[in-house]
């Protein structure tokens, strides 16, 4: 689990490649659990993943989770309810956290994290209204006043 | 910092597509960004609403929706509404004098109740090919020819071409049957079946790519749109003392016949049969899987059950109709045979309520 042991060899040298977040921080990753990420799985293809791994857009706080993530999902004989579970667990964070998740998870490309964080997303929408979610996700800058008047004739019926 | 309505176009259309209608609705009324997300080809939800339409008089119709108990009123472009086939659509009627053939009538539109987009059918005094009809009663004195059964290619939407086809009544007696194509300003007569008299159609439905029409003698028949006829199928063996549904589910097209007890015409069972138009063969079936019939007064709808799926008290391998006795909605139970009653519906709704499935 932790990576600060360096010093001593693993008994079978698996593969690893090294990312390195915005904030400079590097992550060992086994080859095998970084294939989820599409994104990685092309620079391993070609070969560029022999040095360290640049990601310009992601922080150490979130690229140690997104590693996290991989490992756990990469793991063998993980039953599936037990991994939904951790699943679950996993997405259980604040909302500016799990906006850094979706982002990520959309620059590496890796479909079960977006789907899973954009699937929390989708059931904190549920059964809110527009007013309520903007709310919610501090969203402030909604609509021009045209906009404003297409949308109420056209949506007016559905929220009352 | 970013923000939740800058998320990237791909994100918000993988959000938006998931979500119920309701919530799809209201996510595209959040902000700018969002709202171009949740535009109909996003909408991609699993579990297809179902809602009850109520006639409540006025040109305006409320719609229970039974994913939230909730119910929207909307406007109805007509004061008498039916729902077709598919079940996304509705008919909406009026009685009005129409210009364009300086006459009175019926003028009918089939509207989406969700996309509030309406299509205006031509009046029924148009029609090319009247020798297919029944002429002398088309002529003869009495009310206005009416739309008795009506069902539209599912391919339709507010853009795309459709085809409308639909069965025309004067006083409850049959004239034909005449299909409209968009773009066109008239109806084109449908000649009956080779050797057949003309019948009345008890079921009307489009069922991957043709119409399908069942009628009054247990015939099923499909229309053959180049010829502009009608060719028999099959003919169903049942005598059953029942009313008979024609229903598209999970890909099969099924009949199914509410059968009325003996003694005092409540529905005390119904029978499923899937139809196999090709070979001309039918076969019971027994259960639904994860599927729920919802039969109308005239026309039926099924829901497919999923995971997500969550419907005020209906589940699947049931079959829902309300029943004219004691103007309740009820459900027959495939897998035990049991009638019981379903009482999550604002029972003073039941009655002229009919089932509906929102989409785009």
């Amino acid at each position: 689990m932790s990576s600060s042991s360096s010093s001593s060899l693993p008994p079978c040298p698996k593969k690893m490649i090294t990312l390195k977040s915005s904030d400079g921080e590097t992550f060992q990753i086994e080859e095998t659990a970084a294939l989820q990420s599409k994104t990685l799985e092309n620079m391993i293809d070609e070969n560029c993943a022999s040095t360290p791994i640049p990601l310009r857009s992601i922080n150490g706080k979130i690229l140690a989770k997104v590693v996290e993530f991989c490992n756990k999902h990469a793991e063998v004989g993980v039953d599936a309810e037990s991994l939904h579970a951790w699943d679950a667990e996993f997405v259980n964070v604040e909302y500016t956290t799990l906006f850094d998740y979706i982002l990520a998870a959309n620059f590496l490309e890796i479909p079960t994290l977006l789907d899973l964080a954009s699937g929390v997303v989708g059931d904190m929408i549920k059964g809110k209204t527009p007013d309520e979610i903007r709310k919610m996700f501090n969203i402030n800058d909604a609509f021009s006043p045209e906009e404003e008047e297409e949308v109420r004739r056209a949506n007016q019926w559905a929220f009352e | 910092m970013a923000s939740w309505e800058d998320l990237p176009q791909e994100i918000l259309e993988l959000i938006a597509g998931r979500l119920a209608i309701e919530d799809f609705l209201a996510f595209g009324a959040v902000c700018t960004s969002w709202r171009s997300a949740a535009i109909k080809e996003t909408y991609n939800a699993k579990s297809k609403a179902l809602w009850l339409m109520i006639p409540v008089g006025n040109g305006t119709a409320e719609f229970f929706s039974t994913s939230r108990g909730r119910i929207h009123p909307v406007k109805l472009p007509g004061c008498r509404v039916q729902p077709l086939s598919p079940p996304r659509w509705i008919l909406a009627s009026r009685w009005g004098y129409n210009h364009r053939v300086s006459r009175w009538g019926h003028e009918y539109r089939i509207f989406n109740p969700l996309s509030q987009v309406g299509i205006e059918l031509p009046s029924l005094a148009k029609l090319r090919h009247k020798s297919r009809l029944s002429l002398l009663k088309m002529r003869g004195q009495g009310g206005a020819p009416r739309i008795h059964r009506i069902a539209l290619s599912s391919g339709t939407s507010s853009s795309g071409d459709y085809t409308v086809m639909v069965t025309i009544c004067r006083d409850l007696r049959l004239l034909g049957y005449a299909i409209h194509r968009s773009g066109e300003d008239a109806w084109t007569g449908v000649s009956p079946a080779t050797n057949l008299p003309r019948s009345n159609f008890l079921q009307l439905i489009h069922y991957n790519g043709r119409f399908v029409a069942l009628d009054t003698h247990n015939r099923v028949m499909t229309l053959d749109e180049r010829e502009c006829r009608m060719q028999l199928r099959l003919v169903l063996g049942q005598a059953f003392t029942g009313y008979p549904y024609l229903v598209e589910c999970s890909g099969a097209l099924l009949v199914a016949w509410k059968i009325w007890s003996q003694e005092d015409g409540t529905v005390e069972q119904v029978r499923v049969f899937e139809v196999d138009l090709e070979k001309g063969t039918q076969e019971e079936v027994e259960s639904l899987g994860n599927a729920a019939l919802f039969l109308n007064g005239n026309s039926a709808i099924s829901v497919e059950f999923h995971v997500e799926s969550c419907l005020l008290g209906i589940k699947p391998n049931r079959i829902y109709f309300s029943e004219k006795k004691d103007e309740k909605m009820h459900y027959y139970s495939m897998e035990d045979g049991e009638v019981e009653t379903y009482s999550d519906a604002p029972s003073v709704y039941v009655h002229g309520a009919t089932w509906i499935q929102p989409d785009f």
